[in-house]
């Protein structure tokens, strides 16, 4: 084993407007805060889950964005239409799929965070903070789609 | 940095590669870039490379524990898997703690020079002249002597591929603020990549799930630094989770070899029986909504059967039970 050799080879060279489109002012319960679901939020927990990257955003005309990194290393984005009713969260996406679950919402004193507590199974509850989305994940960039559309175009070496 | 351990033909002792590895680690350094080794065959076992270089392992061993990024544990070592055209890894890079780099040309396909088979983890693009012959625009443009680009074909034109990847990944990871042992960023490294076996047909048949796990992929890498992957699974009913399916393209070369829920997870799923393995898939039950960790081993490359080794590699996932989800897979 005294010499060793060099590797290299040298050649020259919708809106379905579900019945429910349309958000509420309402505050929340009572002794929960004052709130609004409206806005960016990014979620900081649920259960012991600290993999998953969630970010929804809640428009004032009744829609939602919903952007998860969860069972892909990529981004998936969903919409579609929401209801906030009586301190009550529903909605559908833009597939028609119904959300799995109606989720109770509370806010914190000031309102920078929401607990969404699954109607159906209290052992869902998950607590979101405000936070905008970033524009990498808004943009689409970091989406398996997206992704894959560039690559049609160019062959992707890498 | 770069060092030297060679001048002109002669050099590249085992003293002097360790010497080399020695001062790497000793001053900064976080990958290394190994574009040599010793002829594919002349060692076919870790076992005898053991033997025959113990102070070069030394030494790169060494370098693996040395921390000097923030952002992973300890060194990474990548070689080139060897231009001998034989179905194995030369050593150093065999070893089955260091990372050899098959080539690949620019259709995919193998290069017709590249060592294959035991020993090798990963492969990356290292030009093949005869896809463009005469010309050698199919190489890989790289520096060269003398302050120049030129063209150039080799493992060793694949195996910076998956250094410049490496140090990309960590260098997002620093960015993020996220930290990562060794060995775990290593497993991102050889499950960041994309099936290559579908271009192993006809004369190529032969590479078939012997180049490594697949071709690495930066934009895996970059979004597995972002976090683990979350496999949804039911409440109440058997889950049968498919962990490969979430691994590079879905197709990448690799095998399960075990499977570790800890017991306050389960307790926290309500998981009785020890899960199963059956057929790359894994086999439990959860009868508690929640959330818990699922670590497993897997192996990058092939075993040759008499002490050449694919690398054992773990990946964690997160579990997520609940009780109730939308059909279209979207979290609310």
């Amino acid at each position: 084993m005294k010499n060793i050799k060099w590797l290299l080879i040298v050649l020259a060279a919708a809106c379905l407007t579900t019945a429910c489109g349309g958000s509420s002012d309402d505050p929340g319960q009572p002794g929960n805060g004052n709130g609004n679901v409206v806005g960016e939020w990014h979620m900081v927990s649920w259960s012991t889950l600290t993999a998953a990257d969630i970010y929804l955003s809640f428009d004032d005309a009744g829609a939602f964005d919903l952007y998860q990194r969860l069972e892909k290393p990529t981004y998936e984005h969903f919409s579609g239409t929401y209801s906030y009713v009586g301190g009550k969260l529903s909605g559908l996406y833009s597939d028609n799929a119904a959300w799995g679950n109606s989720y109770k919402v509370t806010f914190n004193g000031d309102g920078s965070q929401m607990t969404l507590t699954g109607v159906a199974g209290t052992a869902d509850v998950a607590v979101f903070a405000r936070a905008p989305i970033p524009e990498e994940i808004r943009s689409g960039e970091l989406e398996a789609a997206a992704l894959q559309a560039r690559s049609e175009q160019t062959l992707r070496f890498l | 940095m770069s060092c030297q351990i060679f001048c002109d033909d002669r050099g590249g002792s085992a003293e002097q590669t360790a010497r080399a590895f020695k001062y790497a680690a000793d001053n900064g350094a976080t990958i290394a870039q190994c574009s040599f080794g010793y002829e594919a065959g002349g060692i076919t076992s870790d076992d005898a490379y053991v033997r025959n270089a113990s102070v070069e392992k030394q030494a790169i061993d060494y370098f693996i524990a040395t921390q000097n990024c923030p952002a992973v544990g300890g060194g990474v070592v990548i070689f080139a898997a060897g231009n001998d055209e034989k179905g194995m890894a030369s050593y150093p890079g065999a070893y089955r703690d260091y990372v050899s780099v098959t080539s690949i040309s620019c259709d995919y396909t193998p290069a017709y020079y590249t060592n294959y088979g035991p020993g090798c983890n990963i492969a990356a693009p290292g030009g093949d002249a005869y896809q463009s012959y005469p010309q050698a625009t199919s190489q890989v443009l790289s520096t060269i002597n003398g302050g120049k680009y030129g063209y150039m074909q080799g493992t060793s034109m694949a195996c910076p591929h998956v250094s410049g990847v490496a140090a990309l990944g960590l260098s997002y990871a620093l960015q993020l603020g996220k930290t990562f042992t060794q060995s775990e960023f290593v497993a991102l490294l050889l499950t960041s990549v994309n099936n290559i076996n579908q271009y192993c047909t006809g004369v190529d048949a032969k590479y078939a799930k012997q180049m490594g796990s697949g071709y690495i992929d930066a934009f895996q890498l970059l979004m597995n630094v972002r976090g683990i992957t979350c496999i949804q699974v039911p409440v109440g009913s058997q889950a049968t989770v498919r962990p490969l399916e979430y691994l590079g393209d879905g197709n990448a070369s690799l095998t399960i070899a075990s499977v570790e829920i800890s017991d306050e997870d389960r307790a926290r799923l309500g998981i009785g029986a020890a899960p199963t393995i059956f057929s790359n898939q894994v086999l439990f039950k959860c009868t508690k909504p929640g959330s818990a960790i699922i670590r497993i081993r897997l192996q990058a490359g092939t075993n040759s059967g008499s002490g050449m080794n694919g690398m054992t590699i773990t990946r964690e996932f997160a579990l997520i039970a609940r009780e109730s989800r939308s059909a279209n897979g979207g979290w609310l």
